[in-house]
């Protein structure tokens, strides 16, 4: 197996499977103008995670698949108290609440002897792309040597997909005129809740391959990317995923093999370098589309 | 990075958070009122590649990387850039205000990223000042650190405080405002400046992710105790300064505890006891 | 119409606002019976657009003795009632054509994890033809002109086939072509026996489009024929001053 095949090819599936589960589900966030929720559930999800390691005492991923689930939704409903019960904007109250689950993740994750759990916070933030590598197992059939990243991010995935396939008409509904879609019966309640969960769950499952900086990115960037020149909700679905994971798969590229490209002293970061060209190709996607325009004015 | 006695050094870390904490409130109540609560988080994770950047330029240039001065200037300048990212970008179409911030955050705290990872395999470049700076810490902040958290703290808030009548009458009316002839405009990107010079301050005690906290949960729980702007100023001040200290000595002796954690959570229970507490207080008078 | 006829929109004592303790409109009590055209007029800011999202249950704070729609609750009465709304309360860059939008108005008869499938479109351009945007049924809807907006809005009421239709500023800022059109719509809708209540701005084009009306200035001044609501006295109450003698 060669270097290339053992180190790269992993992480370019981890990059690509995140990009499939964040990216789709960012459309809705960004259809519904909620971009900054995926901020702020990526940062309260911490309690959720290490309460679920507390709850179970191993790193059990459904257990903290559903404590990061919970911990989404649990946000998401605080911070509309808490505009409720104060006058204060949007974005002031999700700020409170999600710094505030975020410290207490991270004072259960440092009082709680939690280091076992092996949840190193510049990991989480960072991701591991770099060390994500697969070793052919000598006894085993081949699938049993890629690593447990792998798995969690396709299951991601695919229920990313699903549940975007399954809901998608009452979530376009929703996002296009939330007052109708409610009154006409179009949507119950529960859609909203379950997008909130299925994204908490999409995080937490990136979260460890990627990190929250990538994660970040892919929440907003490809369906801002694809959105300029977007003519119905499931084109641009589509075009977000090929352009995110054209960006992810270059992206990686170029950070991991740094040290040919720019002669830099050693690898860069992946996810960051991921990140950094998702944001930089929102306002490009806009000229281009300015320069299409024009073209055929 | 220089140590002192312990004593002295213990006591100038306090009164340095304190006068952050007292900053933070302070501009955390022009922050909210304007509605640019998350424009501070945008900020402290822009300061990141900032902060990168700084610490490779002071080493190629012989300053050597720590130089505390430098890392907060390249901090404010990151993160200024970003500040004026978020209304160009906000302008595309189908981007809006909420697509311009998560895309400015993300782009910038990815650079961050990136440049780190440079940083850290740099000869003189270590892993645990990025720990530090993600998360906060009082205990990793030597004399060098609170002079200059002190003087940018000071300057900072001398600066609110000479352009408090303007401020005040562009958050409270802004029609008003401009109907009066104030420069709406200016004192817009002044606000902007403050917050900035507020979260490079306070990013090495509360860390890059929760210095945001700092800057709008104190002020929150002020706005709720209510009473007019210059009141709940001076209330947001205190409510930061004591949530401040709290945090420095909780995260000084309860080992690991990161400070920026134990400031946000001492931040988001006074804002707790302050929200029932407001509307006694508002039956009572009514 | 029988006196005794359930009414389409019943409401008692409603008092509701945005805010804990401060109500934009005290003690509505109205009564909408089927097959009626009412407006709902009163000066800036009476809570006209409130009074309709309150009944709809889209204002934070209501208190009501009752809100029945054809006597029941709204939850039970959901297929029943449209709503349509102002139209600049819409995000238009949304990506989507004038088709899509008003396929919209289908989905709950639809229900989850059905596709849209030919009969539903096929409905979808019905509506759209009878507003007559039969032709722009594939142009994206941030292309279409205000009055062609307001127009999808009202066509994706029209495909879900409700009895009750409630519009907010349906009048507003639109061509006369539009005007005349919807005009005519939506009394055919009534001249089959649906119920419409709209917010209207323009007092001069009551008396064309309308048979009743309800005047509205935080409180109830006024409700039923036209010519009844508006008199001098009743406006005068309700503007502070005769609105339509200004030039």
């Amino acid at each position: 197996m060669t270097a290339a095949l053992a180190l790269d090819l992993p992480a370019l599936a981890a990059a690509l499977l995140a990009t499939l589960a964040c990216g789709t589900l960012g459309n809705w966030l960004v259809l519904r103008k909620e971009a900054i929720t995926g901020d702020a559930i990526a940062h309260a999800v911490l309690p959720g995670l290490v309460a679920g390691f507390l709850v179970t005492g191993t790193r059990s991923m459904p257990a903290m698949f559903i404590g990061a689930a919970l911990a989404g939704v649990a946000a998401i409903a605080l911070s509309t108290l808490v505009r409720r019960a104060t006058r204060l904007g949007s974005g002031a109250a999700l700020g409170i609440v999600f710094t505030a689950f975020f410290a207490l993740g991270v004072l259960l994750l440092e009082t709680q002897g939690a280091r076992q759990v092996d949840l190193d916070p510049e990991c989480v933030l960072f991701g591991s792309l770099e060390t994500l590598f697969y070793v052919a197992p000598q006894d085993a059939p081949w699938h049993a040597g890629v690593p447990v990243e792998i798995w969690t991010l396709a299951g991601a995935a695919a229920v990313a997909i699903a549940f975007s396939a399954a809901f998608g008409k009452e979530l376009s509904s929703l996002a296009f005129d939330r007052a109708h879609a409610r009154l006409s019966g179009t949507a119950p309640r529960a859609v909203e809740r379950a997008l909130l969960a299925v994204v908490s769950v999409a995080i937490v499952a990136s979260f460890t391959a990627v990190g929250s900086v990538l994660v970040l990115a892919l929440l907003a960037c490809p369906a801002l990317i694809a959105a300029p020149h977007a003519r119905s909700v499931r084109g641009q679905i589509v075009l977000s995923v090929a352009v995110g994971g054209a960006l992810a798969a270059g992206g990686y590229m170029l950070a991991a093999h740094a040290e040919s490209v720019f002669g830099a002293r050693s690898a860069l970061n992946a996810a960051g370098m991921i990140a950094t060209l998702l944001a930089l190709a929102v306002p490009c996607s806009h000229l281009v589309r300015a320069a299409l325009s024009s073209r055929s004015a | 990075m220089s140590g002192d006695a312990i004593g002295a050094n213990t006591l100038g870390v306090l009164a340095g958070c304190m006068l952050f904490g007292a900053l933070a409130g302070a501009v955390g109540t022009f922050v909210l009122a304007r509605r640019r609560a998350l424009v501070a988080d945008v900020a402290g994770h822009a300061a990141l590649p900032g902060v990168a950047l700084a610490f490779l330029a002071g080493e190629a240039i012989g300053l050597g990387g720590r130089t505390a001065w430098l890392l907060l200037l390249g901090g404010a300048a990151t993160a200024l850039l970003a500040a004026w990212c978020v209304p160009a970008l906000a302008r595309l179409r189908r981007v809006g205000n909420d697509g311009a911030i998560a895309v400015t955050l993300a782009g910038f705290f990815g650079l961050g990223a990136v440049l780190f990872s440079v940083v850290q395999s740099h000869p003189a470049g270590s892993q645990g000042g990025l720990r530090t700076l993600l998360f906060g810490s009082a205990a990793a902040m030597g004399r060098s650190e609170v002079v200059a958290l002190a003087v940018l703290a000071t300057a900072t808030l001398a600066l609110l405080l000479a352009s408090f009548r303007g401020l005040t009458a562009v958050a409270f009316d802004e029609s008003f405002a401009q109907s009066a002839g104030l420069p709406v405009r200016a004192l817009d990107l002044l606000l902007t400046v403050l917050l900035v010079a507020t979260v490079v301050a306070g990013m090495q005690v509360a860390g890059i992710v929760l210095v945001v906290a700092m800057v709008i949960t104190p002020a929150a729980a002020a706005r709720a105790l209510g009473g007019r702007i210059a009141r709940v100023t001076a209330t947001a001040a205190l409510i930061g300064a004591a949530t401040a200290a709290l945090g420095v000595v909780a995260s000084r002796t309860t080992t690991g505890v990161p400070t920026g954690a134990a400031m946000t959570l001492a931040a988001t229970a006074a804002f707790l006891v302050a929200l029932p507490s407001g509307r006694l207080l508002q039956r009572r008078t009514a | 119409m029988s006196a005794t006829a359930t009414p389409a929109l019943e409401v008692r004592t409603l008092s509701a606002g945005y805010l804990r303790d401060e109500p934009v409109v005290r003690d509505i009590s109205l009564s909408l019976a089927g097959g009626s055209m009412t407006a709902l007029i009163g000066p800036n800011g009476a809570g006209k657009s409130t009074l309709i999202k309150a009944m709809l249950g889209l204002v934070p704070f209501v208190v009501a003795e009752r809100i029945a729609f054809f006597g029941t609750s709204l939850s039970a009465a959901r297929h029943s009632v449209a709503y349509i709304p102002q139209r600049s309360q819409i995000d238009w860059n949304f990506p989507a054509s004038a088709l899509d939008i008003v396929a919209m108005g289908l989905y709950p008869k639809l229900g989850l994890f059905r596709r849209v499938n030919r009969d539903a479109r096929e409905q979808a351009r019905a509506a759209l033809a009878a507003v007559g945007l039969a032709d722009a049924a594939r142009t994206q809807i941030g292309e279409l002109s205000g009055g062609q907006q307001q127009r999808v809005l009202v066509a994706r009421a029209l495909a879900q086939d409700a009895q009750l239709f409630l519009l907010d500023e349906p009048f507003a800022n639109i061509d006369a072509f539009t005007e005349t059109r919807l005009a005519e719509v939506l009394r055919g809708l009534r001249d089959r026996g649906r119920t419409i209540l709209a917010v209207h701005h323009d007092l001069r084009s009551v008396r064309t489009h309308f048979d009743s009306a309800i005047l509205l200035s935080h409180t109830l001044v006024a409700q039923g024929p036209v010519a009844d609501v508006m008199t001098d006295a009743k406006l005068a109450q309700a503007y502070g001053f005769h609105p339509e003698s200004t030039a």
